[in-house]
């Protein structure tokens, strides 16, 4: 085991909302360069996860810390990337504009944009494939472009840690791939990058670490742990269905509402 | 009569063109403040706050204070303490802005008509007093209006990010919580100053209509701001002309034209995307 | 009602005070007579026709608005203690109308001091067409002070016929009272003949001294507000900086009971001089605490603005 520290790591948390705990007694280490899914079934506490970690919620007890230090110490350093359900497209915002946002943190409050920024912008586009499209207003974008400039501000901000909520999901094959193309190069650079998803098979075939979560971490390890059958039945419980001469066909609508409020605010 | 004398000779008066720059200065600043009070649903808030300012206003007046600044003192209060119910009830509260708004004019209400006086004032305060706008009001208004432009030119990255991801820009580090409250804060300045102009019943109009106009006909936020300011200016400038050739009120001249441009900006759009339907579907 | 008459009218009812009651309308008792105005100026008018004998008081408190005054509850608790009720009318008061209701009383127990009196003493009314407002006719005739001798008789010959027992007083009161106001009227006209016509220029807040300036030969060059709580429009305020300046007049007055920036912003056009001190629809502090100074306060003043 290396002696690196971790990027990421969760000591005994417990979060939720209103006086609904999402997730609790949750332990979790996340080395630098790893490339994790966390998965679950809905109301199991992925986006509320994720959320502890990016700062946006406050844990009930236990601690976050990132990059070494609480959370919220190195909040430019971490780039998210929210559900395309919360982000209001209508919005009048080119994808230019919108990937500039990520530079945000680098400029400092009183900061303007610089030949740099626009650089990295540009360099962000690029990798998503969006250069035609900088000054399109963001409604007009399909789903799989929407997601795709949202990568690419994380990009632009040149964070060291990526948290993408749902970042696959319900996109065409060719974005998905485009997408864990990119999300590997950043792992391999040594970024950690953590991402939500409710594609077990995309888990299991680009991702190298899984956990899953389902109020409490049930298995965190290696990429083959989402095909092994009893993790998935304890991730999952009774939203697996056994199917004659063996195996399972698991039944999870990504928006079927779990109990209350998961991942919403 | 003369085209060129019905536009000069108001402008013979100092009255009329204090009055003119009032309104044009008020016009700016509720635009560009409305921009981000129509983009982000708080449309309604603008009305709550407008309202709420009214007891602050009279008590100011009873003690003797600066009418601004009582209704400012109000304003802002209400502003925050709907932006904090917002925050922990975690739903849109519109019921309880509702409640705060009714509660807040009522209790101005009560006090004002426990003094006996001159019913012209709270005219005045209901609708305007453009008209009687001094040179000091004036100075003050350019001071707000250029501490607004200030202020959103220093901040404006980080009020784009916070206005249109919010969680993003919380993980990013961004101040979420101060940023909303300080632009709540504008908000609630903006109408308060505004309110020697158009009155507490019109104020709202002059906030969300050029911003609702020009998020018709724009699709970039600079652009929406600059295209409301611009449409803010005219209607304060053409309606103040329109109040003195038909001799009526003049806040509601501007609100009028307002409504009237964002009217025009609707048929627009409408006829221009059937055009586009027609053109695309004549393609397929 | 010519003065004459009046005196025989008093005459008779003192005479026949001993005599036993007569019927129809009940006499008010001694004990519990009392006078009510709708304003201070009334009043005060009242204590000239009345002096001491009878408890006087009056409705709109001290700096407050005649014309737009709300009266709340209390005020309909003195027009219920009040025996009878002395108002304007022509528009001024006519809010006293719910409290006279709400304290059940009838048309008897209410005068009606500006009305009529075309009929009864040949009073010639301003109508919209000689002045500015919204009522029918101008109603501020008290500041004539030949109208506020008509109101002292009305407001004596209906206390005395209440209260024959009072007669011979009320006549002594209202002789001498009477006496006051002719006198501030020569003397006001005197100051004011002494002008020359050119000078004898006012612009005033409100249309309240038509009658005023036609008694003593003046031109209201304008007014700020057509009636009180509306504002003038743009057109408006540029027509009266307009008529200023052609006038020349170099004063203009505000009221007690109207703050205005308007006023400020007309008068700083035109380089005139606000004044505050006219006294119109109600009394003030001393100097204006009653009608003969408030008159007297009011003449020095407009004649002063006329001299620069």
């Amino acid at each position: 085991m290396s002696n690196t520290p971790d990027a990421i790591s969760l000591v005994d948390v417990t979060a939720g909302y209103g006086d609904r705990a999402a997730i609790s007694g949750v332990s979790l280490n996340l080395a630098p360069g790893s490339l994790t899914a966390i998965f679950g079934p809905n109301g199991g506490g992925k986006s509320t996860l994720l959320k502890c970690i990016a700062g946006l919620l406050q844990p009930w007890s236990g601690s976050v810390q990132v990059l070494g230090d609480r959370v919220g110490v190195h909040a430019k350093r971490v780039a998210y990337v929210p559900q395309a359900e919360q982000v209001d497209w209508s919005f009048p915002v080119s994808v230019g504009e919108v990937v500039m946002m990520g530079r945000t943190p680098a400029l400092g409050p009183l900061g303007r944009p610089g030949v740099a920024d626009h650089a990295a912008v540009a360099d962000a586009l690029a990798r998503v494939d969006m250069v035609e499209l900088a000054k399109r207003q963001i409604g007009e974008l399909s789903g799989g472009q929407r997601r795709r400039v949202f990568l690419a501000r994380a990009i632009a901000a040149d964070p060291a840690i990526y948290l993408l909520d749902e970042p696959v999901t319900g996109v065409d094959p060719t974005t998905q791939e485009k997408i864990m193309n990119i999300l590997d190069a950043e792992a391999a650079r040594g970024r950690t990058v953590v991402a939500t998803t409710h594609d077990l098979a995309c888990a299991a075939q680009r991702f190298h670490d899984v956990v899953a979560l389902a109020g409490r971490v049930v298995a965190h390890g290696p990429a083959q742990l989402v095909l092994d059958q009893s993790v998935l039945e304890k991730t999952y419980g009774g939203h697996l269905v056994p199917l004659a001469g063996g195996g399972v066909v698991l039944l999870d609508d990504p928006h079927h509402s779990h109990g209350a409020h998961e991942g919403h605010e | 009569m003369n085209p060129l004398d019905l536009l000069l000779t108001p402008l013979s008066y100092d009255f009329f063109v204090r009055a003119l720059v009032a309104s044009a200065l008020v016009g700016v600043a509720c635009a560009i403040v409305g921009s981000f009070v129509v983009l982000k649903g708080m449309s309604f808030i603008g009305d709550a706050v407008s309202h709420a300012a009214f007891p602050g206003i009279v008590i100011a007046y009873l003690v003797g204070a600066p009418i601004i600044l009582g209704g400012a003192i109000a304003a802002i209060g209400t502003a925050l303490g709907i932006g904090a119910i917002t925050r922990r009830s975690g739903l849109r509260s519109d019921a309880i802005i509702g409640v705060l708004f009714a509660g807040m004019f009522a209790l101005g209400v009560a006090i004002f008509s426990s003094i006996p006086n001159y019913v012209g004032d709270l005219f005045h305060f209901l609708f305007g007093d453009v008209l009687g706008i001094s040179v000091g009001d004036l100075q003050a208004l350019t001071v707000l209006v250029l501490g607004l432009l200030l202020l959103l030119r220093l901040l404006w990255k980080e009020l784009l990010f916070t206005t249109f991801d919010p969680l993003g820009a919380g993980a990013a580090g961004l101040p979420v919580r101060r940023l909303d409250d300080l632009l709540l804060i504008l908000i609630a300045v903006t109408i308060v100053v505004s309110l020697q102009a158009v009155g507490i019943v019109l104020v709202v109009a002059m906030i969300t209509t050029p911003a609702a106009t020009a998020q018709l006909l724009v699709k970039r936020f600079t652009a929406m701001i600059q295209v409301a300011a611009l449409i803010g200016v005219v209607a304060a400038i053409v309606g103040l002309y329109v109040s003195y050739s038909l001799d009526i009120a003049s806040g509601a001249a501007i609100v009028i034209l307002e409504t009237l441009l964002f009217l025009l900006a609707l048929t627009f759009t409408a006829i221009r995307s059937r055009i586009y339907a027609t053109r695309v579907g004549s393609q397929s | 009602m010519s003065r004459k008459l009046l005196a025989a009218l008093l005459t008779l009812l003192a005479v026949s005070a001993g005599c036993s009651s007569r019927t129809g309308s009940p006499t008010p008792s001694s004990a519990s007579y009392r006078v009510i105005a709708t304003t201070n100026v009334f009043a005060d008018l009242a204590r000239l026709a009345l002096g001491d004998t009878v408890p006087i008081d009056s409705i709109v408190p001290a700096g407050i608005d005649v014309h737009t005054f709300e009266p709340s509850p209390s005020d309909a608790a003195k027009i219920s203690a009040a025996s009878v009720v002395f108002m304007n009318g022509l528009g001024l008061d006519e809010w006293v109308g719910s409290l006279i209701d709400a304290a059940h009383k009838s048309s008897n127990d209410v005068v009606r001091l500006g009305e009529g009196l075309d009929t009864t003493d040949g009073w010639s009314y301003l109508t919209p067409s000689s002045f500015s407002s919204t009522h029918a006719s101008d109603p501020h005739i008290w500041l004539d002070p030949t109208g506020a001798a008509l109101y002292v008789q009305r407001i004596a010959a209906r206390v005395a016929h209440d209260r024959p027992d009072l007669a011979a007083p009320i006549l002594a009161a209202s002789t001498k009272g009477l006496a006051h106001i002719h006198a501030l009227d020569l003397e006001v006209g005197a100051l004011f003949a002494a002008l020359p016509a050119a000078n004898r220029k006012i612009v005033t807040f409100h249309d309240a001294f038509g009658y005023y300036a036609r008694k003593y030969g003046i031109t209201v060059v304008g007014v700020v507000v057509e009636a009180p709580g509306q504002d003038p429009s743009a057109r408006e305020i540029a027509a009266l900086i307009d008529a200023i300046r052609a006038a020349g007049v170099t004063t203009v007055f505000s009221e007690v009971q109207f703050p205005s920036k308007v006023l400020t912003s007309i008068a700083a056009e035109t380089g005139a001089t606000v004044l505050a001190n006219l006294y119109s629809d109600a009394l003030g502090a001393a100097p204006g605490d009653t009608y003969l100074s408030a008159m007297r306060a009011n003449a020095t003043a407009i004649a002063a603005s006329m001299q620069r």
